[in-house]
């Protein structure tokens, strides 16, 4: 039908913003499992849109950047709402996250319908295709990320507090409102949460980033070949990929407890 | 010995005569293969009416179909190539295909882009609907699409134009085969008219039958063969049908004796079953673009027969059961 080389220039940038994405995301995604918050990511990125419609809203025909900013503020605004609740124990908080994604997404329903105007258009608008990034996109999001990343380094909070856990929100929330205007909700949601837990099944937790590291881009690169071998969506199949990893490793582990059960029972 | 050598060098060049002739013969076939002119349409419906005007002179691609929802289609690594390949290609336009003009801007095509050569503004001399009029001053709030409903191409003399079109920017980019184009505009023009003179006839009986649509998407149809569109279960374009706005379209479905609630087959049929029992309207299948590997869908003339055969069948199902009733 094709041939590879035709297509790999052409893919080369959906390709480079990927590994970024596996890098930075990856990294938050070890955090947010820290503080045992699975779904804060989801919410986030939830919020973000919510914020992008409210743009729409306003501003009628906003401009990309105005998109982002609406995006951003939205998800600090979150941020610092979900922040606000980290010491209380894990059950009310993951609670308290769902609430808080059940809020936006319906918000954000309700922004829409009062657009008053085919809301496919503003959909579209809103979540990314990788396919579709392009060069610029992939150094303007690459900046933001790198900023982060430098930010992360320098303030390694020694105890959490309402600052830092400020300081994780707001600058997950920027990373997320631009990711997901690239990428999409899912394949953000998934390179946050697959990795990490599919690490955390087979490898000791000294090892979780750079394990969780080594899966995401495994995944990646299989699911970039798959894409362009058998001309599948490329989100979906590098989620799928990704998935297949951690089913993989469920099956090991169920088998170790198993062994381990058994050898119980025999001592 | 010196004969054995001959035969061998014989044998060489016989078989290096046959290695030539093969590699020739492929050069040849890509080469006639290359000579087509390659159309990249959205939709099966365009890309039928494109292999119409051009015959065997064009190599069409469609990359969606009657059962995928043309707003979103997911992109796949293929759809790039086949923009970069691309001579002519055929947008819906309207803010409709969207992911269409990304791939178009991706495949870094210049002969397709957008007022380029083989950009083909599909629905010129089309008259779209429900264009908003802005008023200075006042609010925006309420405008239904920016541009207009961008759904146009199942009215036949909407597809009539559709074919003007791309036989214009085939002729421009061709000119050699103008006349070759031109014939064929005129022989689809005459199967379209055939056909709908047919059903026209079929349909006349039914003309003012009342239905509601799930989307804005059979307006331009329903105004050609003159179904009354009451209204449609989303609130707005693409927002999900909410209750309030299902219990007040039924109050007014069932004021105005509404026979039919038309969809398409990726809508949510819930919805509409549910609708259907407040109602009893009947709920009613019908596709907005054709599906080639079903052959009773496979262009856009069996399109347009297919839906209204399949609402012909319903409404006198409905007449059916009233009887028995």
């Amino acid at each position: 039908m094709y041939e590879i080389k035709d297509i790999f220039p052409l893919i080369l940038p959906a390709f480079f913003i990927s590994l970024s994405l596996v890098l930075i995301h990856v990294y938050f995604g070890t955090k947010i499992f820290e503080r045992g918050v699975i779904f804060a990511d989801i919410a986030i990125a939830q919020s973000a849109f919510l914020g992008s419609s409210i743009a729409f809203l306003i501003f009628h025909d906003p401009s990309k950047e105005l998109t982002y900013l609406f995006g951003v503020l939205s998800s600090i605004f979150f941020g610092i709402l979900i922040s606000s609740q980290m010491e209380r124990e894990v059950v009310f908080k993951e609670g308290f996250v769902g609430v808080i994604y059940a809020l936006t997404s319906s918000l954000s329903v309700i922004v829409l319908s009062k657009l008053g105007r085919e809301s496919e258009h503003i959909r579209y608008m809103l979540a990314g295709n990788i396919l579709f990034v392009s060069w610029e996109d992939v150094i303007r999001a690459d900046l933001i990320y790198f900023v982060i990343g430098i930010l992360h380094i320098i303030f390694k909070p020694k105890r959490r507090s309402f600052v830092s856990e400020f300081f994780f929100f707001s600058t997950f929330g920027l990373v997320v409102s631009s990711s997901v205007s690239l990428a999409g909700v899912l394949l953000v949601f998934s390179y946050l949460i697959v990795p990490v837990l599919t690490s955390k099944l087979l490898f000791s937790s000294r090892y979780t980033l750079l394990t969780s590291y080594l899966i995401a881009l495994i995944s990646t690169l299989i699911g970039f070949v798959l894409s362009v071998a058998k001309d599948l969506p490329t989100s979906p199949t590098i989620i799928s990929v990704c998935i297949l990893f951690f089913f993989v490793a469920l099956f090991i582990d169920s088998i170790k407890n198993l062994k381990k059960k058994n050898q119980e029972l025999n001592s | 010995m010196g004969k054995q050598k001959k035969i061998i060098s014989l044998a060489k060049i016989v078989l290096l005569n046959q290695v030539l002739l093969f590699l020739l013969s492929i050069t040849e076939k890509s080469s006639a293969e290359a000579k087509k002119i390659k159309v990249v349409s959205p939709i099966c419906t365009f890309a039928d009416i494109a292999k119409n005007i051009g015959g065997d002179r064009v190599d069409v691609i469609n990359l969606s179909d009657g059962l995928n929802d043309p707003h979103f289609v997911e992109p796949r690594p293929s759809m790039i190539i086949h923009m970069r390949n691309a001579e002519v290609v055929i947008p819906i336009g309207l803010r409709l295909d969207l992911w269409f003009f990304s791939l178009i801007e991706k495949s870094a095509n210049p002969k397709i882009f957008e007022g380029s050569s083989g950009f083909i503004r599909t629905y010129e001399g089309v008259r779209i609907l429900e264009v908003p009029e802005y008023k200075f001053g006042q609010p925006r709030i309420g405008d239904i699409h920016p541009e207009g409903n961008p759904h146009y191409w199942l009215p036949p003399d909407n597809a009539k134009a559709i074919a003007m079109n791309i036989a214009k920017k085939l002729s421009e980019l061709y000119p050699e085969d103008k006349e070759f184009f031109i014939k064929n505009t005129e022989i689809f023009t005459k199967k379209i008219d055939e056909a709908v003179e047919d059903l026209k006839r079929e349909f006349s009986r039914f003309e003012g039958v009342k239905a509601v649509q799930y989307h804005k998407t059979f307006t331009y149809f329903a105004d050609f063969f003159k179904i009354k569109i009451v209204g449609e279960m989303e609130p707005y374009p693409g927002i999900p049908p909410t209750p309030s706005h299902i219990s007040q379209l039924a109050e007014k479905m069932k004021k105005e004796g509404v026979e039919l609630i038309i969809y398409e087959p990726f809508r949510n049929k819930k919805d509409v079953e549910k609708l259907s029992k407040i109602t009893s309207a009947i709920p009613t299948q019908i596709y907005a673009d054709c599906v080639p590997q079903i052959n009773e869908l496979k262009d856009y003339i069996s399109l347009i027969r297919y839906n209204i055969r399949k609402i012909i069948l319903n409404i006198e199902e409905r007449e059916n059961n009233k009887k028995e009733k």
